[in-house]
């Protein structure tokens, strides 16, 4: 029940006044904090801009047309979405073929307009007039929202408000490569302190280990997005593996830890401190240097583990925590495109190889893309309206093509878009007013 | 036979479902409605039967290999098939699913089974060459559970696939 718009309660306008629990705004705090951070607050951003469009579009829509091309623009490029009024759409970066330009929708994103940010500051806004024990009226809706909770719960909520706090702050426009400066720097006069201490490749690592355990722990609080996670998450396990792989292959103790210095100083000593540059820049160095099976490697770890907790959130009961996985997905597949395209761009004289590079980095971001709109579709969901959605589009599937054609749309909603758990396969086939 | 079809195709897309892209041709991306994989999961049924009737029939000099040999472009190919291809492509698993029944039960169980798992390694190797090893090992081996428990309903050729 997380309003778009919230203002203080009008007296003498009349609305219907729902009691809203402290788990209730828990659980939409955490869905809106996983969206802003899961990818980038501007993927958030640039959803919300193309729903706009599009629910406009849909509202005035003339005769028969059911399905769009929305050419999106914005600052770091321009991209192209296919939109059908029963709510599947698809993403590309090409121009659709045999689309004229006049048909296109143009929706523009401009940096200022940050929708999801908005939305946050809604919501910190209905958590403070809540938490100081007024009526909060939803901006559009005829309802007016208040909570009467324990005093335990208004512990749980004044967290959840510093929390949410510290998202916001974790929004800014430079708060990854800012974070990620503050990291580094340390790290370069610490491994230079310790070079002229002829330490072993193990202390080498154990340098790593605070700023990387930091930024892990900054992605667990919703205040790292996937390129600043993914940084420091990359930056530890690919120089552990290069680590276990030096130690074995030199007689000399010290050359192993020469060796791991160059690429523990190739990470923190440049100038670079955008952290969506530093990962594909670490894998091209190694994969230059002859160590490409060794980032294989731990790209298809990340894979595997972003698959598996997609497939953790979609077994999830009733009771869990279903968009909690499906924020753990978007690193581990983020991290794995990355590296899977660095790998790409050093595998010309191997088609083979190229082509196993270049599926898998698709296939990476196919999921993550997929696990994002899934977490973008659950923030949607906080007032059952994509929920509706879902059920008047299966509505249509029984009338038209009957229990077969409810099982496909069923199957596309939750084995191929992560929309629910599996355990809502049965609730969502079952006709009308039986659930 | 049709019903058996549809219900192995049902059966086998979930296990398709985040594998589709593997399958598309390079440069297409996020496109895999769910058409896409019941088709793909017809062409694997069919492509397993055939495989099937070749290692019983020797029709081909290299049994197997032969069938499987265009897969990726059978693939490709139904992919982007228009919607009243389907049909055509659902009878031509039909008809396989017929011989390789008719075969099936000529046969001694461990004729059957020797002759199921030929056909296996054959799906193996040719889908090793379009999706990553460790994934085709898990398509293979539903592909069969499928098509050995649904379409030829033979429980005694039945695997643990656990």
């Amino acid at each position: 029940m997380m309003p778009g718009g919230t203002v203080p309660e009008t007296a003498g306008e009349a609305t219907a006044t729902w009691a809203i629990s402290a788990a209730r705004l828990q659980h939409d705090g955490r869905v809106l904090a996983r969206c802003l951070m899961a990818l980038s607050p501007s993927s958030i951003d640039l959803k919300l801009c193309v729903d706009a469009a599009f629910r406009q579009h849909l509202a005035s829509a003339a005769g028969a047309q059911r399905q769009w091309w929305f050419q999106v623009r914005t600052p770091n490029g321009t991209g192209y979405i296919y939109a059908d009024a029963d709510g599947s759409g698809r993403y590309q970066r090409e121009p659709p073929d045999g689309v004229a330009a006049a048909q296109l929708i143009t929706v523009a994103l401009q940096p200022e307009q940050r929708p999801a940010l908005r939305l946050l500051d809604e919501f910190l806004r209905l958590l403070g007039g809540l938490l100081a024990g007024q009526r909060i009226r939803i901006v559009g809706e005829a309802t007016t929202l208040a909570w009467q909770g324990e005093s335990a719960e208004h512990s749980q909520l004044i967290e959840l408000q510093r929390v949410l706090s510290l998202t916001r702050a974790a929004c800014a426009d430079a708060y990854a490569e800012q974070t990620t400066r503050e990291h580094l720097l340390p790290l370069r006069g610490q491994l230079l302190a310790h070079l002229a201490a002829r330490v072993q490749h193990s202390t080498l690592l154990d340098l790593l280990a605070p700023a990387c355990d930091e930024v892990r722990r900054l992605r667990a609080a919703y205040r790292a997005d996937a390129a600043l996670a993914s940084w420091f998450m990359v930056y530890q396990d690919v120089l552990q593996r290069l680590a276990a792989r030096l130690a074995p292959a030199t007689d000399a103790p010290d050359h192993g830890a020469a060796e791991l210095v160059r690429y523990i100083a190739f990470g923190c000593a440049g100038g670079e401190c955008d952290p969506a540059m530093l990962t594909p820049a670490l894998a091209s160095k190694l994969a230059r240097d002859g160590f490409a099976d060794l980032v294989a490697a731990q790209a298809a770890d990340y894979l595997e583990r972003g698959e598996r907790a997609i497939a953790q959130a979609l077994d999830s009961g009733p009771d869990d925590d279903f968009t909690a996985p499906l924020y753990a997905a978007t690193l581990d597949l983020f991290a794995a495109r990355q590296l899977y395209a660095a790998l790409a761009l050093h595998t010309a004289n191997d088609p083979n190889r190229l082509r196993l590079y270049r599926k898998s980095a698709d296939h990476a971001e196919e999921k993550c893309v997929r696990a994002n709109n899934a977490l973008f579709v659950a923030l949607q969901n906080r007032n059952g309206c994509k929920l509706a959605e879902h059920r008047q589009r299966l509505q249509q599937a029984r009338a038209g093509g009957g229990a077969a054609a409810v099982d496909d749309v069923v199957f596309e909603l939750i084995e191929m878009a992560y929309f629910y758990p599996r355990w809502m396969a049965a609730r969502l086939a079952a006709s009308p007013g039986a659930t | 036979m049709r019903q058996q079809i549809e219900e192995a195709k049902r059966e086998l897309r979930r296990s398709l479902a985040g594998q589709t892209d593997w399958f598309l041709p390079e440069g297409s991306r996020h496109f895999d409605p769910v058409s896409v994989v019941g088709t793909l999961a017809v062409v694997l049924i069919t492509a397993f039967l055939r495989g099937f009737i070749d290692e019983a029939t020797k029709s081909a000099e290299n049994a197997g290999r032969e069938t499987f040999r265009d897969l990726k472009q059978a693939c490709a190919t139904a992919i982007g098939n228009k919607p009243g291809d389907d049909e055509a492509q659902l009878a031509e698993a039909e008809r396989a699913a017929r011989h390789a029944r008719e075969l099936a039960q000529t046969m001694s169980p461990a004729q059957r089974t020797a002759l199921i798992e030929q056909s296996e390694v054959a799906l193996r190797r040719a889908l090793d060459e379009i999706v990553p090893a460790p994934r085709a090992a898990v398509i293979v081996t539903e592909v069969r559970t499928t098509v050995v428990t649904r379409v030829l309903a033979l429980d005694d050729a039945r695997r643990d696939c656990a």
